[in-house]
């Protein structure tokens, strides 16, 4: 049998702890698989267009205003299916964009199991201003 | 095109080095342009995303620990010094910020230094600030509110610096919206290696703050985090490190709902926003472990610094606008 010393042991997580670290683990691993999914595509289009690596009248195509890449979602799809290096990136940036939205959704959730509603309200007004600034943004 | 020429030349004339914030001026313009064309003449794809990768490193250290966007760095040096289309180049910050509070941010609630119910609490003021800054942008001209704010932006710095060597007069009055809404936190002092409990004062107040500040980032393109930290550690009392963690944990969501804006404009470009955003990934993962480490005062100097360049180049902006 093992004794320990309540000394020694780590403090234990209060309920209020433990969900704060559940929405970390949220954004934790929404960046990690967002960055992983932009790398795999940033390193795809470098493979598949070897010029990259020598063409300095590249840089104009890819960076002045005319340069090609998906600009809506509905596009994504069909480019994702050829495995275009862009395409993967611009999925991998979309769910970047996507995960600060999706931590105010999960707070939403734990706050209304943790019958916070003050909170629940308020986290509820955060998701509505998103939307709202999202939406009005889309029609100008 | 002929005008934006004329309107540069002009400037190059009056020997004016603007500075530039989110999407405005333009610092040192010459230096800029020889640059600009050295890495034209010289410079592939691949070599410009490493560029811009590089640069982002440093934007995602900078903007972690003083709980900012990061849009000070990279926006000048990705148009300026890398010749990327300006558009590109905000979609990019943009980007970066988003990287940056949840790369950062979630180092920060690992490590207990997130008040996440203030953030969230304040979060309400900035995002509706910033809508309601939006709605106001076509309707105010942004002359004499840049220069207002820069003046507010030096007394910040002031407010800061003085509240760096004890000077202020601590007034304890206990706040009951801070008791109700359970702001009050602790957080782990990694430097001392103890828990450090604190109250939140006047959250009223922080709450009208944080919405002047989404209001100024709506309208004048700048992130609210300059005004965050302050209104955070100066008026509402929180320590200055909880301050920038949590500043740099709610960023994200402000610009979140920009972002979606850009990327429906088609504004965000994978081969820009991509390495920036690997690039600020890690830098602000280096910076939230630097974050451990620093000392208060010198994280205060800092921001101090970074408040009055910023204030700078509003009233110029304002002024010569």
């Amino acid at each position: 049998m093992t004794t320990t010393s309540p000394a020694s042991a780590p403090t234990p997580m209060t309920p209020l702890e433990k969900t704060e670290q559940r929405l970390g683990l949220i954004l934790r691993v929404g960046v990690a698989v967002s960055a992983t999914i932009i790398a795999v595509g940033l390193i795809t289009s470098l493979v598949r267009h070897p010029e990259f690596l020598s063409d300095p009248e590249g840089l104009k195509r890819l960076t002045g205003p005319a340069a090609v890449f998906p600009h809506t979602i509905s596009e994504l799809p069909g480019q994702l299916i050829q495995l275009q290096g862009r395409a993967i990136t611009t999925l991998g940036l979309l769910l970047l964009i996507t995960t600060p939205v999706i931590r105010v959704c999960a707070s939403i959730v734990m706050f209304t199991i943790e019958r916070d509603r003050r909170f629940v309200a308020l986290t509820v007004g955060v998701l509505l201003m998103l939307v709202i600034s999202f939406l009005l943004g889309k029609v100008e | 095109m002929s005008k934006q020429f004329r309107m540069a030349t002009s400037r190059l004339d009056r020997r004016l080095s603007c500075a530039q914030t989110c999407c405005g001026t333009h610092p040192s313009r010459t230096c800029g342009r020889i640059f600009h064309a050295l890495v034209s003449a010289v410079m592939t794809p691949f070599v410009v995303m490493t560029a811009i990768f590089l640069v982002s490193i440093g934007a995602g250290m900078l903007g972690s620990v003083l709980g900012l966007g990061g849009g000070i760095i990279v926006v000048p040096a990705l148009s300026l010094w890398l010749g990327v289309d300006i558009r590109y180049a905000i979609g990019a910050s943009i980007v970066s910020v988003i990287a940056t509070s949840s790369g950062a941010g979630a180092a920060y609630v690992k490590d207990q230094m997130v008040n996440l119910r203030l953030g969230m609490f304040l979060e309400l003021a900035t995002t509706t600030g910033a809508l309601s800054g939006a709605f106001l942008a076509g309707r105010l001209t942004g002359k004499w509110l840049e220069v207002a704010f820069g003046l507010a932006l030096i007394y910040t710095a002031y407010a800061m610096w003085r509240h760096n060597y004890g000077a202020e007069r601590v007034d304890h009055r206990p706040d009951r919206l801070a008791d109700a809404l359970r702001l009050n936190g602790v957080y782990h002092n990694h430097a001392t290696g103890e828990q450090v409990s604190y109250r939140v004062y006047r959250t009223g107040a922080g709450f009208a703050l944080s919405g002047i500040a989404g209001i100024m980032s709506g309208l004048l393109g700048i992130g609210g985090g300059v005004i965050k930290v302050p209104a955070m550690s100066v008026y509402m009392r929180v320590p200055l490190k909880v301050a920038a963690a949590t500043s740099t944990f709610m960023i994200g969501v402000t610009a979140a709902a920009s972002a979606g804006v850009y990327f429906a404009r088609g504004d965000i470009d994978p081969y820009v926003a991509g390495p920036t955003a690997i690039g600020v990934v890690c830098g602000s993962l280096i910076g939230s472990r630097q974050m451990r480490r620093l000392n208060s005062a010198a994280l205060r100097a800092a921001f101090t610094i970074v408040l009055i360049v910023v204030a700078v180049q509003m009233l110029h902006r304002g002024l010569t606008s």
